[in-house]
């Protein structure tokens, strides 16, 4: 077992990935599985004159937190912006997968996410695509058996695929300093230009996907603390609750529909000139 | 290249292939589907696609782009049909076909969760394929990013013609360079000798990504000739597909053998290798 | 492009325990401490920043001046400050479990 010593930093947002973990499992105390000794890093950085991380910016572990066995995922959101490419992708992918094999094989291990990405590796392009395509199936194959929780703790935030793979977890955490968006805020602005969104105004846009803003829809399930115990206790309490299938998935019908109803803007008729309809806060 | 508006091959391939029956879907101007027949004896597809909707009223999502209604309309649509089929004891195989210049992105749609409405529909197209039904995805234009996350890339099958305007990637090079601080010559030049960079949809296929290239048909024009190449080999992917199942064989197990993709048979060796802790006691220290 | 830099110095004691620090990130380093066999300690570095090769040695030689131990080091920099790696390098150090000077 890997002993780290615990930061003394009362602030989550601060640790490293590993230190996260270190700060949510059991004792402080994990196995790294396929960890920086086995120097697996990406083989498509060095050509475009980047250095690759000797764990591709993903750790993996076994261990506990509040008693449950999980399997742990940590994004290093310092290396590359968090980006998911080839190698990363396919450890979280497999660690997924494994688990549940293990569930199939009547040792439950459930999954901790904690997700700090700007999306696809853009030097690994459709490989990051792929990547998380095989994420995404993992994610919802071992929901069905264990509980899957994301926890989204910023700085980085968790954007583009991942922001879907968060989404389709059975329970998403997020504190003060987390962000889930698709698109990020920059890319926004470079394709709908500044009066669509300002990427500069931080006020504006953790109004608009800061985590406590996701938590008052309904698209997260908990808001807590910047801390290691207020996340734990989040997420003891989240696997306490088991297997159970996301609400914010389901009645695409209706949602649909409040879409059309709530929020489309109506079309004056013969006009050809838009009004805002009623809106959602 | 810009972030121009779909070229509409969508619609044009799924009328084509279905013979002119497509429809919109739960009024979703812009969601077409239709039946395809397949094989002889022929066994109906649902296939569905993106078209443009200029008087969408949605904005940011008028060129064909996947946004919040296009994202809901597909995700309902499959659910519903997992649930028509399983009343009638069948699992009919789902097409997507492919062609939208990428999500919608704009204040709005984040404000009203896009990412959980393509989730969602991410999450029917699992639900179908768990369920039985074979899903083929068919690239006859562009295959971009979070689009193509939610509308194609959980097929068990990726089919692409190999022809103009057919690309994957995950960001327009104006994008890409902007955010990686480069110039947009210097992204599409370096973009060019990174096989998974590449906007080639030849090296999407190289790299196991694409599983089947269409050669010799202008992705432009499905005249009668080009039609029944590509039910033919729609077809045969069926059989594949079916046959895999069968067998027990994992998703995305093909890529073992691909000397493109090295570090992701490494990875799968090495993390089935150590997830119980037996390995330990060789790599003390 | 980036650069490789493979040094060797001699070394007197093995170290007991591997160790591993730092993150590849602008400023920063990644470094990768395992024990050798012998009297020799090996450093591979790979980094963003080519053409500092004479920077890197007499980083090493003030280091290995302190810390005599046959060990592999792996460096993956993004660019630190001798400052910087200095850093990373004695924790490392500590981490592998000698804290002062040989």
């Amino acid at each position: 077992m890997t002993e780290i010593p615990f930061a003394s930093v009362s602030t989550f947002q601060e640790l490293s990935a590993r230190e996260r973990l270190a700060a949510l499992l059991d004792g402080g105390q994990f196995r790294e599985l396929v960890g920086p000794f086995d120097r697996v890093g990406s083989p498509w950085l060095e050509p475009q004159g980047l250095v690759p991380q000797s764990d591709d910016g993903v750790v993996v572990v076994r261990g506990k937190t509040s008693g449950h066995a999980i399997v742990a995922i940590a994004i290093e959101a310092a290396f590359e912006g968090g980006s998911v490419g080839e190698v990363g992708g396919a450890k979280i992918a497999a660690a997924l997968e494994l688990a549940a094999e293990s569930c199939r094989a009547d040792d439950p291990i459930a999954a901790l996410l904690l997700l700090e990405s700007g999306g696809v590796r853009l030097q690994e392009a459709n490989l990051g695509l792929a990547g998380i395509a095989r994420i995404q199936s993992a994610i919802v194959g071992l929901r069905e058996l264990a509980p899957v929780v994301a926890v989204v703790a910023g700085p980085t935030g968790c954007f583009g695929g991942m922001s879907l793979a968060a989404t389709l977890c059975t329970w998403i955490i997020g504190t003060a300093h987390g962000r889930l968006g698709m698109n990020g805020p920059e890319v926004i602005e470079q394709e709908a230009g500044p009066d669509e969104l300002d990427a500069t105004d931080r006020e504006l846009i953790w109004k608009l996907i800061g985590c406590e803003a996701r938590y008052r829809q309904g698209l997260i399930d908990a808001f807590v603390a910047d801390n290691a115990p207020s996340i734990a206790k989040a997420i003891g309490a989240a696997l306490a609750q088991g297997v159970q299938t996301p609400v914010r998935l389901q009645n695409a019908e209706a949602r649909l529909a409040g879409l059309r109803r709530d929020v489309m803007p109506t079309e004056a008729a013969g006009t050809g000139k838009v009004t805002t309809g009623g809106h959602r806060a | 290249m810009t972030t121009e508006a779909s070229t509409g091959r969508g619609g044009l391939w799924l009328e084509a292939l279905a013979g002119h029956s497509a429809k919109t879907v739960m009024d979703t101007r812009s969601i077409l589907e239709a039946t395809v027949n397949l094989g002889d004896p022929s066994e109906p597809v649902l296939a569905l696609t993106v078209t443009p909707d200029p008087a969408s009223r949605l904005p940011r999502a008028a060129h064909g782009e996947f946004g919040l209604e296009q994202a809901w309309t597909i995700a309902a649509r499959i659910r519903q049909s997992i649930n028509e089929d399983a009343a009638r004891g069948m699992r009919r195989p789902i097409l997507a076909i492919v062609d939208t210049p990428g999500q919608a992105f704009g204040r709005l749609e984040e404000q009203q969760c896009i990412s959980v409405a393509c989730a969602a529909a991410v999450d029917a197209y699992i639900a179908a394929r768990r369920a039985g039904h074979p899903l083929l995805a068919f690239i006859v234009g562009r295959a971009i990013s979070g689009s193509f996350l939610a509308h194609g890339l959980q097929a068990q099958r990726i089919l692409a013609i190999n022809g103009d305007g057919v690309i994957m990637h995950a960001m327009s090079p104006q994008s890409i360079a902007r955010i990686t601080r480069r110039t947009v010559e210097e992204v599409i030049e370096q973009a060019a000798s990174s096989m998974p960079m590449s906007y080639s949809i030849e090296n999407a296929h190289r790299l196991g990504v694409v599983h089947t290239l269409i050669e010799g048909i202008s992705p432009e024009a499905p005249i009668p000739a080009s039609v029944s190449i590509v039910k033919e080999a729609l077809c045969r992917t069926l059989t594949e597909i079916r046959d895999e199942a069968k067998r027990g064989v994992r998703y995305a197990a093909r890529v073992k053998d691909n000397p493109s993709r090295v570090g992701t048979a490494t990875i799968e060796r090495l993390m089935r290798e150590q997830w119980n802790p037996d390995h330990l006691k060789r790599n003390q220290g | 492009m980036t650069e490789h830099i493979a040094l060797s110095f001699p070394a007197q004691v093995p170290i007991g325990r591997r160790a591993h620090v730092g993150v590849v990130a602008s400023g920063d380093l990644e470094v990768l401490l395992e024990p050798l066999e012998g009297k020799l300690a090996e450093v591979a570095v790979h980094t963003k920043v080519a053409g500092y090769r004479m920077t890197w040695e007499a980083v090493f030689e003030r280091f290995f001046a302190r810390y005599p131990y046959a060990l592999r080091l792996e460096i993956r920099d993004y660019g630190a400050t001798p400052g910087m790696v200095w850093l990373r390098l004695v924790q490392a150090m500590e981490h592998a479990g000698k804290n002062g000077e040989q």
